[in-house]
């Protein structure tokens, strides 16, 4: 069974590119475009896995990551932004990983996925 | 008749030193006006004359004098300002600097100092300062002066003290003797000699007001200089803090299309390598992915002097980090027509952020390139020791002049007509604040420029090192 990631990205083109992504490396990955659509999944759906942006419409990353850790403390969440001066104040308590958005950055994306929760 | 000429001549004397007097601003000239007026020809009768300061402890000081020191002296100046024929305007005008430290006796009164507050209330000195008043003394009192004035009065017959007063206080003394003529001090010279003297302290009053004013005025406008470079700083500052604004907000709206652009290419490129197609996409993908990766490096410039982020460090394999980063730098080396050579040991590894040692060694490479003559050659090699790696980048530029060698570090220090100055200022902010290592640089106009830059390594025990920079 393939482990499955929820991916919440306000930005079309990038969900396109990380779903593909991810989906070579053997997970299966579901995305929404807003903080509030990725909680309701959450409801409905099991996931091993977030992977959540900090400024998005409707609710903001962080809103929506304390949110998700209020419904479901353990699951492993990472921060994938291009906002890189914001990972000192968040790091510690919001996510399992900080990743800063750059055109290389997806590999680092692929092997700290891969370190959480395993292919 | 010879007393209807000397009054004139009195006349004259008075009305060309109160003229004289008013003419002027200048403290040293007030005093050589003085002093010119009471020992200048026969009508006063005064043979010598010196002025004191007195300050507000009572304190006699700064003494100026003009006349002879002993009878030889006398006969040789009175000789001359006969031959010399000069009016009194005249002297009035000539260097009173010469005349007051050519001779003996004004070298002498230069050195007297008294403090008339350790004198008894009658004496005379005292007398004249607390009283405000002229005292004639006779020579049988003479010696009732301070000792220091004792070499002063050997040849006097008799010897005035007079105050001048500013503003109701007494801010000057003047003593006058009759020495070597031993003519008698009239009544109405001592008058005479009154008039003069408060006219001095109202030509003083107005020398000190006019340098209090002037000194005043030029703090003045030196607070006014330093105000107005302050406020031409903060609109700098004010500029710099929106352009720093704008930069990371423009930054941050470039770096997600970039990402998107550049992690797309990288998927063509996988395609393109699995599946064998036309060689000519594969590279246009690959170009694609080195400029948008060039972009990235531009970008990260300036949102790192925007604002500080700490290093995430792991190691590097030093060999294949480098030829991928060069690989982004490959169409500027080759444009410049330039030689790369790289000589990296296969085995080395550098405990870094990823993402910043890329910035260093991108700045680093980008100044050389920029500083290349056609044909030049860029050398990047490493190695280590036991606590440190070395990574050092040599360029056959144009090196760095010496005078501006210290400034290079500085933000925004640059000698190029484009570019921010900001390359060397992180460069050192990564390496010294971010990874506790160290850069050298060391420059030869005409020759070229190496920087070395020093990693401390991993300890064992998962430490890091750091470089002792004393």
């Amino acid at each position: 069974m393939a482990k499955k990631i929820l991916l919440i990205e306000d930005e079309a083109n990038q969900r396109t590119l990380y779903t593909e992504t991810l989906e070579r490396e053997g997970y299966q990955v579901e995305s929404v475009s807003n903080g509030e659509d990725g909680l309701k999944l959450l409801e409905k759906k099991n996931f091993d896995l977030v992977i959540v942006d900090i400024k998005m419409p409707k609710m903001s990353g962080l809103e929506t990551i304390s949110n998700i850790l209020g419904q479901r403390k353990n699951l492993p969440v990472i921060i994938y932004t291009s906002y890189p001066q914001y990972k000192q104040d968040f790091m510690s308590w919001a996510a399992d990983a900080y990743i800063v958005k750059s055109s290389t950055s997806l590999d680092e994306l692929v092997s700290k996925v891969k370190e959480l929760i395993g292919v | 008749m010879e007393q209807k000429n000397k009054l004139q001549y009195e006349i004259y004397l008075l009305d060309t030193i109160c003229r004289g007097l008013q003419a002027t601003l200048n403290v040293d000239k007030i005093i050589h006006i003085v002093l010119t007026g009471l020992t200048a020809g026969a009508s006063l009768g005064f043979s010598r004359a010196a002025l004191f300061f007195v300050n507000d402890s009572g304190v006699l000081h700064s003494g100026r004098g003009i006349g002879p020191f002993d009878p030889e002296e006398a006969k040789k100046i009175w000789f001359d300002l006969i031959s010399s024929a000069a009016t009194l305007e005249e002297m009035f005008e000539n260097s009173h600097r010469r005349t007051l430290e050519s001779q003996r006796f004004p070298v002498e009164i230069r050195t007297v100092t008294c403090e008339t507050s350790k004198l008894p209330s009658d004496n005379p000195l005292k007398k004249t300062i607390v009283n405000k008043e002229i005292i004639v003394l006779k020579e049988s009192e003479k010696f009732l002066l301070p000792e220091v004035f004792h070499w002063f009065v050997k040849y006097s017959n008799q010897i005035v003290i007079a105050p001048i007063k500013i503003s109701g206080k007494v801010s000057a003394v003047v003593l006058a003797d009759n020495a070597f003529h031993n003519r008698n001090i009239t009544q109405e010279t001592l008058s005479f000699l009154s008039i003069i003297l408060n006219q001095a302290g109202l030509a003083l009053s107005n020398a000190f007001a006019y340098e209090n004013t002037k000194h005043n005025l030029e703090q003045l406008r030196q607070l006014n200089e330093k105000l107005r470079q302050m406020q031409e700083d903060l609109l700098v500052c004010e500029r710099f803090a929106a352009a720093g604004r704008i930069s990371t907000y423009l930054a941050h709206e470039i770096r997600n299309p970039l990402a998107t652009i550049g992690g797309f290419a990288r998927q063509i490129l996988e395609i393109c390598r699995e599946k064998n197609v036309d060689a000519r996409i594969s590279r246009n993908a690959r170009i694609i992915v080195n400029e948008v990766r060039r972009l990235e490096l531009v970008l990260n410039n300036l949102l790192r002097f925007s604002f500080k982020q700490p290093a995430k460090k792991e190691s590097l394999h030093l060999k294949s980090f480098l030829d991928e980063l060069l690989e982004v730098l490959s169409i500027n080396i080759d444009d410049s027509g330039t030689n790369l050579k790289v000589e990296i040991p296969d085995g080395l590894y550098v405990f870094a952020d990823r993402v910043q040692l890329g910035e260093v060694i991108y700045n680093i490479v980008h100044n050389s390139l920029e500083s290349m003559k056609p044909g030049g050659s860029i050398i990047i090699k490493a190695g280590e020791n036991q606590k440190d790696v070395w990574i050092e980048v040599t360029d056959t530029g144009y090196g760095i002049p010496e005078e501006i060698l210290g400034q290079i570090f500085n933000p925004f220090f640059t000698t190029r007509s484009h570019g921010l100055g900001l390359g060397l200022n992180i460069v050192k902010m990564i390496v010294e604040e971010n990874h506790g290592g160290k850069i050298c640089i060391n420059s030869k106009v005409d020759v070229g420029t190496s920087v070395k830059i020093i990693f401390p390594k991993k300890e064992e025990n998962g430490k890091e090192n750091s470089i002792d920079r004393g």
